[in-house]
């Protein structure tokens, strides 16, 4: 009773000395305008008195930026700081947003006393040159919700004083060049709704105490850092996460079992870290679960079949771990996956056939496996698949020809495998192809008919396979086509002048094959061409002296065939042709001088023709020459002193000739 | 704000979903090359970051395993500087830099490269010292760097390299004595000349780096 009446006598007195003290404050202040009416005077002054410590604050800090700074400040002046640009000011007058993003300031903020603004709720000053540090004064700004300094210059540490702040909802510093370690401390933001310290130079490890972030929800970017240490196994404690994203560090450690409470979680990236250890079974019961990535790992251990639960997974990314097994005889629950990329593992066994069922699926990568059996039929049922990457592993048997009906494929990379059979007819037949590779593989049968008017074609290769059937009309319409390989195949037919149709055509290489034709003179057209293999076919005729227009030429082997004639002066035009290989031919005649012009040959093989007269000195003219092979010719006179002076030669083959002299 | 979120999740999809530069570290450390280098040849032309490795590349050769042996950029006309990416192709056999406009100083991160044989980067506008880490190719068998600004000494430790069989620093800047042991007991004067050298390491008489 007594204690009661103690209290509102207490509290009556409190409500009395508050009014006195308004009181005083109104009677010590003075006026600005005479006249005004005691009430409104006694709101102004406060508010004036307020606002001159926040207006002096930013005039003060405007006035530390260079000259450009400023002007881009110039609404900046006079006493009302509402009117700043950038400046947002609450009822009573006070700044509570400053919004200077994207403005294109440089300068510090050493300049500007935080302890002037605490009623600033919201700091923006993303995306200029702020350099310096953070000032620890942040602290300062007890009503700050939001912080955003991203994409600007800053360095030195985290201030820990950012703790202070408690009503802070989004945190975001990322892009600078902060450094040292997350201050434990920050784990007192309860609040925190969003971080983002990703692209900065913090390093130690992350520090356990930010697993408190209950209400963390949003982002927790900590990505391209040197953070080292393990992922804190509390981390299941942040169960409102929605977006995790710690890739790009030194983690180490395995990624903790608690992971599973982050029931909300959509994207999970670790990739490009050392992580260790198993994928945890409990993963699977990420029921939100969109992105998992954890490539360019050391995960090790089987990939787990309660993976295959995730029906919201529309990336799963594996790539360039230690993983061991086969894929999951379930994978094709995965609904919604539009990525799989398991590349660069020591994954066994086949292909699911369950994968046909991923029918969002755009991206199917294998590389670099160990994986064996057939294609399955079921894959020609991904109707959407743009890349099939299935390089480097043991596959064998023949394609299904349901692949045919894969009509939007960008990318077909097959090769390095033991596939064969016939090559898909229709791979191009939805014009879309840009990427096909089977090289190295047991592939029979001719060259796809599709491959004729696929005018997105850019990279063919099919070497090193035991295709057959005729070349002369299998190319059309190549407007983008840059690299054809088919070389060490059975091909026969005729070199087509539709070659020449093809502008960007650098590399054509059709060696080991059956082509019997003259190079047809059209050829010299290949503006782009820089490499021309057609060595060991049947080539007849003589070799056009068109040849010499092409400028880019830097490699020309048209080594073991049966072309005549001489070698046309032209050749000497050549001015990047670095390796000549005329070997093995009937070529007759002199060797032209003009192959000294030739300044950036190294190799020069012209053996087993039938070259007469002498080597000419002008040869000595091609200083760079590494190797030059002129054996088993008709070759007579003196071998010329000159070769003496070719610095850069290790191998000279002058051998079954019928020169006399000295060796230089 | 809200837009610099939507924007970080949008970007994290797209770079999660595109074809990304290949992994290969060797053809990653020649793409890393060629954003130093400025080309207006074009002879890096066909350098694309994104096949699976840069064996198709032109003026690149690897063995069968894909690996690179022999990068051949001589007389092509580049300039800029080499930076320390080159050190790892650790297969490497031949590297052939000279006749261009090359500058700046020779990375020490070649010494990494083990299976050297031919090491040339004559003709350009390098500075700096030629690196002691060179000591370390122990497969070398050519090194010229003639025709360079080079300064500082010959490091003696490159008389451990039993293999060299040819050298040739001359028309540089070089200063001190010229080592007369191991391999550079049969090297010409030639080799040396048009430099600042004392002339030959006179043993125990005058300290190898007198006047450098």
């Amino acid at each position: 009773m007594a204690s009661s009446l103690l209290l509102s006598i207490l509290s009556h007195l409190r409500v009395f000395f508050f009014f006195f003290s308004l009181l005083f404050l109104i009677s010590t202040t003075s006026f600005h305008e005479p006249g005004v009416s005691p009430s409104s005077i006694s709101f102004s002054t406060i508010h004036t008195s307020r606002n001159k410590d926040e207006v002096e604050a930013l005039l003060n800090w405007k006035s530390t930026f260079d000259n450009h700074s400023q002007s881009l400040l110039s609404s900046w002046h006079g006493d009302n700081p509402c009117r700043f640009t950038g400046v947002a000011c609450n009822n009573y007058g006070a700044i509570t947003h400053i919004n200077l993003s994207n403005v294109g300031l440089r300068g510090t903020l050493d300049g500007l006393e935080l302890s002037r603004l605490t009623s600033v709720v919201s700091f923006e000053l993303a995306n200029n040159s702020i350099y310096g540090s953070i000032p620890s004064s942040v602290g300062n700004l007890s009503k700050l919700n939001s912080l955003n300094l991203c994409f600007n210059e800053l360095f030195g540490e985290i201030p820990p004083s950012i703790s202070m702040l408690e009503s802070l909802h989004y945190l975001n510093l990322c892009a600078n060049n902060l450094s040292g370690r997350i201050p434990a401390s920050l784990g007192k933001l309860g609040d925190l709704i969003k971080l983002g310290i990703s692209r900065n130079n913090l390093s130690g490890s992350i520090p356990q105490e930010i697993c408190n972030l209950r209400n963390l929800k949003l982002l927790f970017f900590l990505w391209r850092n040197r953070l080292s240490g393990s992922i804190p196994s509390e981390f299941g404690r942040l169960i409102s996460l929605i977006e995790l994203d710690l890739s790009s560090n030194n983690l180490t450690g395995s990624i903790p079992h608690s992971i599973r409470n982050l029931s909300n979680l959509s994207l999970l990236n670790l990739f490009q870290n050392n992580l260790a250890g198993p994928i945890p079974t409990s993963l699977g019961k990420l029921g939100n679960l969109s992105i998992f990535d954890i490539s360019q790992n050391g995960i090790s251990g089987f990939i787990p079949q309660e993976i295959c639960n995730l029906r919201s997974l529309t990336n799963l990314s594996l790539s360039g771990n230690r993983l061991l097994g086969s894929i999951p005889s379930e994978i094709g629950r995965l609904a919604s996956l539009n990525k799989l990329d398991l590349s660069f593992n020591n994954l066994t066994g086949s292909i699911p056939y369950s994968i046909g069922n991923l029918s969002s699926l755009s991206f199917l990568i294998l590389t670099q496996n160990n994986l064996t059996g057939s294609i399955p039929t079921s894959v020609g049922s991904l109707a959407n698949l743009t890349m099939l990457i299935i390089r480097e592993n043991m596959f064998s048997g023949s394609l299904p020809s349901e692949l045919n009906r894969l009509t939007h494929l960008t990318q077909l990379l097959m090769d390095t495998n033991k596939l064969e059979g016939e090559l898909p007819k229709d791979v191009c037949l939805g014009r879309s192809l840009q990427n096909f590779s089977a090289f190295k593989n047991h592939f029979t049968g001719p060259i796809p008919t599709s491959l004729k008017n696929c005018s997105t074609l850019i990279r063919l290769r099919l070497e090193e396979n035991q295709l057959t059937g005729n070349i002369t009309e299998a190319f059309g319409i190549c407007p983008h086509l840059n690299y054809v390989d088919l070389s060490h195949n059975h091909l026969n037919g005729e070199l087509s002048w539709r070659w020449e149709h093809c502008p960007n055509l650098m590399n054509l290489r059709i060696s080991n094959n059956k082509i019997s034709s003259e190079i047809p003179a059209i050829f010299g057209r290949i503006a782009q061409l820089g490499a021309l293999k057609l060595s060991s076919n049947f080539l007849s005729g003589e070799i056009p002296r068109e040849l010499g227009s092409l400028s880019m030429l830097f490699e020309l082997d048209l080594s073991s065939n049966t072309i005549t004639g001489n070698v046309p002066t032209e050749i000497g035009l050549l001015s990047h042709l670095a390796h000549l290989n005329l070997a093995s031919n009937n070529l007759s005649g002199l060797i032209m001088m003009q192959l000294g012009s030739c300044k950036s040959l190294l190799t020069l093989n012209l053996s087993r023709n039938k070259f007469c007269t002498s080597i000419p000195p002008e040869i000595g003219n091609a200083q760079f020459l590494e190797v030059l092979d002129i054996s088993h010719n008709l070759l007579t006179g003196n071998i010329p002193g000159v070769l003496g002076q070719l610095r850069m030669l290790q191998i000279l083959n002058i051998s079954h000739n019928n020169l006399f002299g000295y060796i230089p | 704000m809200g837009l610099l979120s939507l924007s970080c999740c949008l970007l994290a999809i797209f770079l999660s979903l595109s074809p990304a530069l290949s992994t290969n570290s060797e053809g990653n450390a020649l793409h890393a090359l060629r954003t130093r280098l400025s080309d207006p040849n074009n002879v890096l032309q066909s350098w694309d970051p994104t096949l699976v490795n840069p064996c198709t590349w032109f003026h690149i050769t690897c063995d069968s395993n894909n690996h690179v042996i022999r990068l051949d950029l001589g007389n092509s006309n580049v300039s800029g500087t080499l930076g320390p990416e080159l050190g790892q192709l650790k297969h490497l056999k031949y590297l052939e830099l000279y006749m261009s406009s090359l500058s700046g100083e020779i990375p020490k991160e070649l010494g990494n490269l083990k299976k050297l044989v031919s090491l040339d980067m004559y003709g350009n506008k390098l500075e700096g010292q030629i690196p002691k880490a060179f000591a370390k190719l122990k497969s070398l068998r050519f090194l010229r760097l003639n025709n360079n600004k080079l300064t500082g000494p010959i490091p003696r430790e490159l008389t451990a390299l039993s293999d060299l069989k040819v050298f040739d620093v001359s028309n540089n800047d070089l200063c001190g004595t010229i080592p007369v042991d191991g391999p550079f007991a049969s090297f010409h004067m030639e080799s040396f000349e048009n430099n600042r050298l004392n002339g030959p390491e006179l043993q125990g008489l005058v300290p190898y780096d007198f006047g450098c």
